[in-house]
């Protein structure tokens, strides 16, 4: 292997060029209802080959390494057609080296049958709830991913990845009141992510019921108190998606608005973006363009302090490299993106978010985010009111929305629970979806978040 | 291909199915105002789907040196998989579908048109941040299955799509515009105009009441509309009966000014094909006629569950089962243009594009959307662009309240769209 990349690597004569070669196995169970939907495994293989000219790529893939010089040279044709003249790449050390998927229990060597009943038992503690209940979803997923990485620059990465989870999903009725409760566990950890999740199933079948019986929530502008799974959707589009530095690389307004030394937050608001965080989902260890990841501040003590890059963003903006250059797959180009995104730990105990809050509402669960940088939105499984600074009634389709600039300013504290979530999802961004990533936070409270509604 | 069949062939099977796709995209793409790359992405993969002692087995795989593995991990699955009660389709015969334009696309013209573009809007007062992607790819599907349907299909798609983004008073400002075709494109001059006419139109803030107003979807932002009624309509969802529009076939589902037409047929049109994903001839048919609800999405599995015909709406790659989904979706057109229904609202918003679509209870139909892009309208003019706003409802319900439906569409891939006006959806704003 090894010798016909280097091999191929001869041909080139750009400024640039690298070789990325990818071999996954996937293994999918998906109970549906009663029905065993999908139980099985598939492969896939191939590369691909970007190459830099003159400060615009050339991409090609292909799927057996037969094709290996021809995608080079491809890449190096279409990489040649423009005769624009843009900036280069920034400068990095070339690194040799090899990381091997460490897992407890590798998921790979349990066989289907044991997955099919892992998944079967959380699907028939659903099912087996009451009449109110529906319907159900289980999914299970690993997923080995190996990858060879070369460049011209002299870099040569072999690294494994394995990722493994389980999603569980309660659809109760009642007449044309269909609900959903959902939960998901995910990361690179092992086999032992998925098991032992008996309790956690039960409990999406209640909220699932008590959804049945849960009021819309009143549309209006509320204080929130964010559990730390939809606070990390909140940070992870709120301004994740703004630190990125392919909006702005080209963009002197924007590029003065993220000026860092900026104030974006509170005094005690910390946001960090760490891809070397083993066993997480996010985790990359090198990025996709053979970056090594790192601990990356984006706010610290509330002021702007750094963004997420690849090569092509920091040489455009005169800064370092972040790490942060992925591509879900190697038939894509790598572009900025976010690994483990997190708002860092507080000082406030649960209790004290909640005082003093006249009418607000404590929102759980996140069912999906969106952004346009400026404004966005991120939707709840379930919220209570709050009253007087006491949880009351549930309530259902509380979808929130915000605007960057003032929500996190909007931010009145700050808990000490952090916690951490990968899950089986991803994110998404110019077509490529689902990147594995992680986010988290504390218990957040935010003041003015507008809600839709009645 | 025929080393699989030929495998295939020889295992004791109740029937099986190969899927082979190959697909070669060359995308040109343009970001901020510069060519960022030129793509060449090909892909070729094929699907076995089995059935053994009534149960489904499915795998896939990219690898053509070992077709015995791919068939070994279909078998394996299969002594778990999906009790199935439907059979592979035999041959039918097909229409001969305008899908098909090997004139192509040189990479060169592509990057003129972009360059051109892009000189076009520099002389313009606006700092106007610009990403581009004109697409040319190519795609071949081949179906063998064991009840004698040897198919094969070939399309070519042509696509364009600009966003544009500009930081003003009022904010970020997104705008975007595309088309797409199985035939080379027109030239873009139109789009060009439309996109410029958002961009002046969101210069000024202006600020929305809350409260039950008059909305108008445009077709950009009535896609996130449809999500619910995708959802609804799925024969997966209509299986498992926990879509609302179980059993509700010749029931009045929204009002009578709403029809949707599921059209496979429509020539050049995105969607358009003889046959779906597992062979089955694709036709018109109509979902809602006059707001009754006459038919679902239906693939061979999701149909044999409710005793009903696949309808030839099986979606699929390589790499996936079938799902049910439309081929193109027309909503019929009305008979007044779109202009004339802005000119007679008095007070209401205008969406254009939303943020957070398909995030609520898509089974129960319900919505609430950040508005990305909408402008607020009084007295038949536009006033500003309405920010940190939302609107909220449930599709089954405001679809009964529509009051007007436009005379002109934009086909958005598939999905051929008109302006559709609601008497009052909620809207919520920052006070």
């Amino acid at each position: 292997m090894e010798s016909i990349i280097k091999k191929a690597l001869e041909l080139a004569a750009v400024e640039y060029l690298d070789i990325r070669l990818e071999e996954s196995t996937i293994t999918q169970i998906v109970y549906s209802g009663k029905e065993l939907e999908k139980a099985g495994t598939n492969k896939k293989k191939g590369g691909s080959v970007r190459a830099f000219h003159r400060g615009s790529f050339g991409f090609a893939t292909f799927n057996s390494i037969d094709e290996l010089p021809k995608a080079v040279e491809e890449a190096q044709r279409l990489a040649r057609i423009s005769e624009t003249k843009g900036s280069g790449l920034k400068k990095v050390d070339p690194v040799k080296d090899r990381i091997i998927a460490v897992v407890d229990d590798n998921p790979l060597e349990h066989g289907l049958e044991e997955k099919v009943d892992l998944a079967r038992k959380y699907n028939e503690i659903i099912l087996s709830a009451g009449e109110k209940i529906q319907s159900s979803r289980v999914l299970y997923e690993d997923r080995f991913v190996k990858t060879y990485f070369y460049s011209t620059e002299g870099t040569e990465l072999e690294i494994e990845k394995i990722y493994c989870g389980v999603s569980f999903a309660s659809f109760a009725r009642d007449g044309s009141n269909v609900q959903m409760a959902f939960n998901s566990f995910g990361d690179q950890r092992g086999f032992g992510t998925v098991l032992d999740h008996e309790t956690d199933v039960e409990e999406v079948v209640k909220h699932s019921l008590d959804l049945l019986k849960a009021e819309k929530v009143e549309g209006g502008v509320y204080t929130v108190v964010l559990d730390p799974r939809i606070a990390g959707t909140f940070i992870h589009e709120a301004f994740g998606h703004l630190s990125e530095a392919d909006h702005m690389a080209r963009n002197e307004k924007l590029k003065a608005i993220m000026k860092k030394g900026s104030r974006f937050g509170p005094d005690y608001l910390n946001v960090i973006d760490d891809g070397s965080m083993i066993g997480e989902r996010g985790y990359i260890g090198y990025d996709d363009e053979g970056v090594r990841a790192r601990k990356n501040y984006l706010i610290k003590d509330g002021i702007l302090v750094g963004r997420l890059h690849s090569r092509q963003t920091a040489e455009l903006m005169g800064e370092d490299v972040t790490g942060n250059a992925r591509a879900i797959d190697f038939s894509f180009m790598p572009i900025v993106r976010m690994t483990v995104t997190y708002i860092d730990r507080g000082d406030k105990e649960f209790e004290e978010l909640l005082e003093g809050i006249e009418r607000g509402l404590y929102v759980i669960g996140a069912l999906g985010g969106q952004t346009e940088l400026e404004m966005f939105t991120f939707s709840a499984e379930r919220a209570y009111k709050i009253e007087n600074g006491r949880i009351g009634e549930m309530v259902r389709d509380v979808v929130l929305s915000g605007n960057v600039f003032e929500t996190l300013k909007n931010i009145e504290g700050i808990g000490k629970d952090l916690v951490l979530y990968g899950g089986l999802g991803g994110c998404g961004k110019r077509g490529q979806f689902p990147l594995p990533v992680s986010d988290g936070s504390p218990h957040i409270r935010i003041k003015n978040v507008v809600i839709g509604g009645k | 291909m025929e080393k699989i069949v030929e495998i295939l062939k020889k295992k004791d099977l109740e029937g099986f199915e190969v899927y082979l796709e190959e697909t070669e995209s060359n995308p040109v793409i343009f970001e901020q105002n510069e060519l960022q790359s030129l793509e060449k992405k090909f892909d070729r993969g094929v699907g076995v789907r089995l059935i053994r002692n009534g149960r489904l087995g499915f795998s896939s795989t990219n690898d053509f040196e070992s077709p015995d593995e791919v068939v070994e991990y279909a078998l394996e699955s299969a002594r778990y998989g999906e009790k199935v009660n439907y059979s592979f389709p035999g041959p039918s015969e097909t229409a001969d579908l305008q899908i098909y334009s090997d004139e192509g696309w040189p990479e060169k013209e592509r990057i003129e048109i972009g360059n051109r573009i892009l000189e076009e809007l520099k002389g313009l007062a606006r700092d106007v941040k610009i990403d581009m992607e004109l697409d040319y790819t190519r795609k071949k599907a081949t179906i063998i299955n064991s009840a004698g349907l040897q198919v094969e299909m070939e399309k070519t798609f042509y696509s364009f799509e600009i966003s544009g983004f500009t930081i003003t008073e009022s904010g970020f400002v997104w705008v975007y515009e595309q088309k797409a075709s199985l035939k080379p494109l027109p030239p873009f001059d139109d789009l060009i105009r439309k996109l410029l006419k958002k961009l002046e139109h969101a210069d000024r803030t202006a600020r929305s009441k809350s409260g039950e107003l008059k909305v108008v979807f445009a077709p950009q932002a009535l896609f996130s509309l449809i999500r619910p009624f995708a959802v609804g309509l799925s024969g997966k969802n209509i299986a498992k009966k926990i879509s609302p529009l179980t059993n509700r076939i010749g029931e009045k589902i929204v009002g009578e000014n709403i029809t949707f037409i599921d059209d496979g047929t429509i020539p050049w049109s995105w969607g358009t094909r003889p046959f779906d994903d597992e062979g089955i001839p694709v036709k018109k048919r109509f979902l809602i006629e006059k707001g009754v609800l006459r038919g679902y999405l239906l693939d061979l599995n999701t149909s044999s569950k409710i005793g009903m015909e696949s309808t030839g709406n099986a979606f699929r790659k390589y790499s996936s089962l079938p799902s049910p989904s439309f081929n193109n979706l027309l909503i019929e057109p009305g008979e007044i243009p779109s202009s004339e229904i802005f000119k007679d609202i008095d007070y209401g918003i205008v969406v254009h594009s939303v943020i957070g679509g398909g995030q609520s209870n898509l089974l129960a139909g319900d919505f609430s959307l950040n508005i990305g892009l909408g402008f607020l309208i009084e007295k038949g003019e536009v006033v500003g662009r309405v920010k940190d706003t939302m609107v909220a409802g449930n599709v089954y319900d405001c679809f009964n309240r529509v009051y007007a439906v436009s005379r002109d569409t934009e086909a958005l891939g598939p999905y051929i769209l008109p302006y559709i006006a609601f008497e009052k959806l909620n809207v919520t704003a920052k006070e």
